[in-house]
């Protein structure tokens, strides 16, 4: 150790602990009547801010617009993946539309061929 | 005289009893899940409180579970079989066979805390209560702590719930009529006739939502719900027909349907058509992105994604179907259908250990107990795995005994999260690492080991007290190491039996150290063993230190001296001795920290003749340096393996420095070496040696401290006189020349285990004390 700035003794670190362990709850909880007070006055700060109360009109359209943006964004989403899907899907119909005809058209090579000989 | 002073600390004691308590029905709805409930419905024979009946309803299980039932606890349990697999229909059942005043809800795969109903009935004296709810702790290892402190919903079905180091919210002190507080699901209950009086669930949601509409319910109909601070409920998380394989293969359908239709059916009366169909958009909207998202970061795989999306959609429309057009699907009048009361017999947990939670069958583990077990908090700031030290180990090995025999043992340590989980029938419960959260002065002052060690034991305190009210814990047990249960004895709510180790001051005698701080903590550590209820010894050496170290008579005290064990390896494990070839190496293991006290300058002295003599030996050493602790590098200004390599290079070969091991390579160098040596020139027991004995090794050690109650001289090992390189050397050429008698004293020395350290001997000892020890108390 060697930076000792002032000796301990057993006394007073056992005052120490008895001072923490009567001090308070030892799990701090929180007062109930105080959050409610807080809460009491947050929701007249909140009244008498021009957007929270007076302005509350305009507050509605707003939440309304970002609500209903929100809802268009997920629309637009939604409808992009559909769009999406679909064509991942007459991807592979084509593909295998493809793979068909190339076995047909190899058939009748190989039948013509045959036919030459 | 025991100086221990008591504090003006409220003292969580148990309820007294009440002739006029509330009759409480504990109901649980399972599926599929026999051995989670058989867990569960064991554990509830440790409930404090009486009386109180259980109903079991069982939706369509095919593992068995109601044969599981009608075999083991037929006229215990109250039986109901649902036919519907949807939580809502089955605790609806269960309300209208419930005969209790009062009902409790708990999952199939949690287990209660002992006080848990004793909590919750308490809450109810206040007749203004219609509902109490506790809070959840998630009992996975890796998980955190607290699942659930306590909740809100808002009638629109916006849910908030607050866990540790949330800020906190004031639960049902509400804004508007616009926030609810709502119950965790595992952990509710309610007064039968608040619900009778809403009707009952709403069997629409079939597993989510059901509490959160509930709370709302009851908070528009005026019923006051109470959140408690504990009446702890220990949740697994196991798996459910809701959730597959995939972490993201929800059922997504029931999510979103059921908040949309809470929004709809709750708000809409509440704040109008409007705002509750924004909020139901916004919901769908918001778990339709959260999913895009999921899949966007290869969370999710396409046809999870696929599937996922295809629910939502289906959600969506049914959700605003049921919440626009339809009824709620309540059950009507819930009739109580009397079967009478049927209460659980709990006289039975005198016979049935406890039970902590594990999805393993416990039926195994149920053992017949003669007398009431204890249930103790284990103090001990290092717990293996990862801590290889004696305390830590001894620890281990104890409470693993006493678990054993059917005791509770709540293991209480540091860790490296705040967090609980269950371990071979004992649980522990984390504190998170040591942090500097109060006594700033001390390490301002420059103590930092005593600003440290107090703070950790003040917070094992704060969990004792946790324990205390949750577990109805009856003592507590520390080591003297890190001076764990001192604040715990300075509190004196609690008898503190205390393990006497090797003490500061012992160590600061063989270093030749006069730091301040250790003198300090060797004063506190007297101090700690004075206000100690119970004085533990593992060896005669010990007795005699408490007398010429703390000078302390022991017949003044409640002392008794109980030697260590260990869990025994099986027969199987243990290498059959193997022949030496001749040019074969023979390998010498020491274990231990590079240290003084140790005596590992006299292992250096004895090596090199010993080399000599022999030149079939190879040493291995294992263990971490502490040159720096000891005032090796001080003086020598290098740390020991570098001394050793720098003075005896030409050794570099056959002396190998393994440093800190694990628990598996450890057990491989038992298995593996010849013989094992560990010469300290002090020990208040030496756990090593028995590790050694374990895998039928001989053992050379020092003729001083505990080694002396563990090795029988020239039966098990050899003893040395401490400090003595050539006889050190002497006997292990002695022994490393000898292969038979290498091979009779291992064989001694396991069987010596076997009858004097094992584990359960020691829990044993243990036990008898603690009860000597509460009776004085």
């Amino acid at each position: 150790m060697g930076e000792n700035t002032a000796p301990l003794s057993v006394d007073q670190v056992v005052s120490a602990i008895e001072r923490e362990l009567t001090g308070g709850p030892l799990e701090a909880a929180p007062d109930p009547d105080w959050a409610l007070e807080q809460a009491r006055e947050l929701q007249r700060r909140f009244r008498s801010d021009p957007v929270g109360g007076r302005l509350a009109t305009l507050k509605r359209l707003a939440f309304w617009w970002v609500a209903s943006a929100f809802d268009r964004q997920g629309k637009v989403i939604e409808a992009l993946l559909v769009e999406l899907e679909a064509r991942a899907a007459r991807v592979v119909a084509l593909e295998a539309r493809l793979a068909r005809l190339e076995a047909l058209v190899n058939a009748r090579e190989s039948d013509e061929r045959e036919r030459r000989r | 005289m025991n100086p221990r002073r008591e504090l003006n600390l409220p003292s969580p004691t148990l309820l007294p009893a009440d002739p006029g308590s509330p009759t409480l029905s504990v109901i649980v709805n399972s599926c599929n899940r026999r051995e989670e409930l058989r867990t569960l419905l064991c554990a509830l024979n440790r409930q404090s409180y009486d009386p109180f009946e259980v109903l079991a309803v069982i939706g369509p299980s095919a593992d068995g579970t109601l044969d599981m039932l009608a075999e083991e606890f037929s006229q215990r349990v109250k039986t109901v079989s649902c036919p519907e697999f949807n939580l809502s229909v089955s605790r609806n059942l269960g309300l209208a066979h419930a005969a209790g005043d009062i009902v409790a809800f708990i999952d199939d795969d949690s287990v209660p805390s002992t006080t848990w109903l004793e909590q919750l009935a308490a809450a109810y004296r206040d007749d203004g209560v219609a509902g109490a709810g506790g809070r959840t702790y998630l009992v996975r290892e890796g998980a955190d702590r607290i699942q659930f402190l306590h909740g809100m919903f808002s009638v629109v079905g916006e849910q908030q719930d607050v866990r540790w180091g949330d800020a906190p919210l004031p639960p049902s002190r509400t804004p508007a009529h616009f926030w609810f507080p709502r119950f965790h699901g595992t952990n509710m209950s309610y007064r039968r006739s608040a619900l009778v009086a809403i009707g009952g669930f709403d069997e629409r949601f079939e597993y989510l939502f059901d509490d959160g509409d509930l709370g709302v319910r009851l908070g528009l109909a005026g019923f006051r719900l109470r959140q408690l601070d504990d009446a702890v409920v220990y949740h697994l998380g196991a798996t459910t027909g809701n959730r597959g394989r995939h972490p993201y293969d929800l059922n997504w359908y029931s999510w979103s349907r059921s908040q949309i239709y809470f929004a709809l059916k709750n708000g809409r009366p509440a704040v109008g058509l409007k705002r509750s169909l924004l909020a139901a958009f916004r919901h769908s909207t918001e778990l339709a992105s959260q999913v895009a998202e999921l899949a966007a970061n290869g969370d999710l795989p396409p046809d999870l994604h696929r599937k996922a999306r295809r629910m939502l959609r289906r959600a969506r429309r049914d959700g605003l179907r049921q919440g626009l057009f339809e009824p709620r699907r309540m059950p009507g009048r819930i009739p109580r259908l009397d079967e009478g009361f049927v209460p659980f017999p709990r006289q039975v947990w005198r016979r049935a250990p406890a039970i902590a939670p594990a999805v393993l069958p416990p039926a195994r583990r149920i053992r017949p107990l003669s007398e009431e077990p204890i249930s103790l908090a284990l103090l001990s700031v290092d717990y293996p795995p990862g801590q290889t030290h004696g305390v830590a180990r001894s620890s281990e090995a104890l409470a693993r005994g006493l678990a054993e025999l059917g005791h509770e043992v709540h293991v209480v340590t540091s860790g490296s999260a705040h967090r609980v989980y269950v371990q071979d029938g004992i649980w522990i419960h984390a504190t998170g690492p040591v942090a500097i959260r109060r006594y700033h002065a001390f390490a301002e002052a420059g103590y930092h080991d005593l600003a440290a060690w107090i703070n950790h034991s003040h917070e094992a305190f704060a969990t004792v007290r946790n324990l205390m009210r949750n577990h109805a814990v009856r003592l507590v047990d520390s080591p003297l190491w890190n001076l764990d249960g001192y604040v715990a004895a300075i509190a004196g709510t609690l008898p503190v039996a205390v393990r006497l180790v090797t003490g500061m001051r012992q160590i600061a005698d063989v270093h030749g150290e006069a730091d301040p701080e250790k003198r300090l903590l060797g004063d506190l550590e007297e101090n700690f063993v004075r206000r100690a209820a119970l004085l533990v010894s593992n060896s005669v050496a010990t007795e005699q230190a408490l007398a010429r170290i703390y000078g302390l008579d022991p017949a003044t005290r409640l002392h008794g001296k109980v030697a260590y064990g260990i869990v025994p390896v099986p027969d199987e494990r243990v290498p059959a001795p193997r022949p030496l070839r001749p040019g074969e190496p023979l390998t010498v293991l020491f274990v231990g920290r590079l240290e003084g006290r140790k005596g590992v300058p006299e292992l250096f002295a004895a090596i090199p003749p010993a080399l000599r003599a022999l030149p079939e030996l190879r040493f291995v050493l294992a263990g971490a340096d502490n040159s720096r602790h000891d005032g090796f590098l001080a003086r020598e200004r290098t740390d020991y393996p570098t001394w050793f390599a720098r003075h005896h290079p030409e050794l570099r070969e056959r002396v190998r420095f393994l440093g800190h091991v694990s628990d598996t390579e450890l057990e491989r160098l038992y298995a593996d070496c010849d013989l094992f040596i560990a010469p300290s020139r002090y020990e208040s027991f030496g756990l090593i040696f028995l590790e050694a004995m374990n895998f039928a090794k001989p053992v050379i050690g020092c003729d001083s401290g505990g080694p002396r109650d563990i090795i029988v001289d020239g039966e098990t090992g050899r003893l040395v006189p401490p400090g003595d390189p050539e006889a050190l050397a002497a006997a292990i050429v002695e022994l490393g020349g000898a292969s038979e008698s290498r091979r009779a004293m291992g064989r001694a020395g396991r069987a010596r285990l076997l009858e004097f350290f094992t584990h359960r001997a020691m829990a044993e000892g243990f036990v008898a004390l603690y009860r000597r020890m509460l009776a004085a108390a």
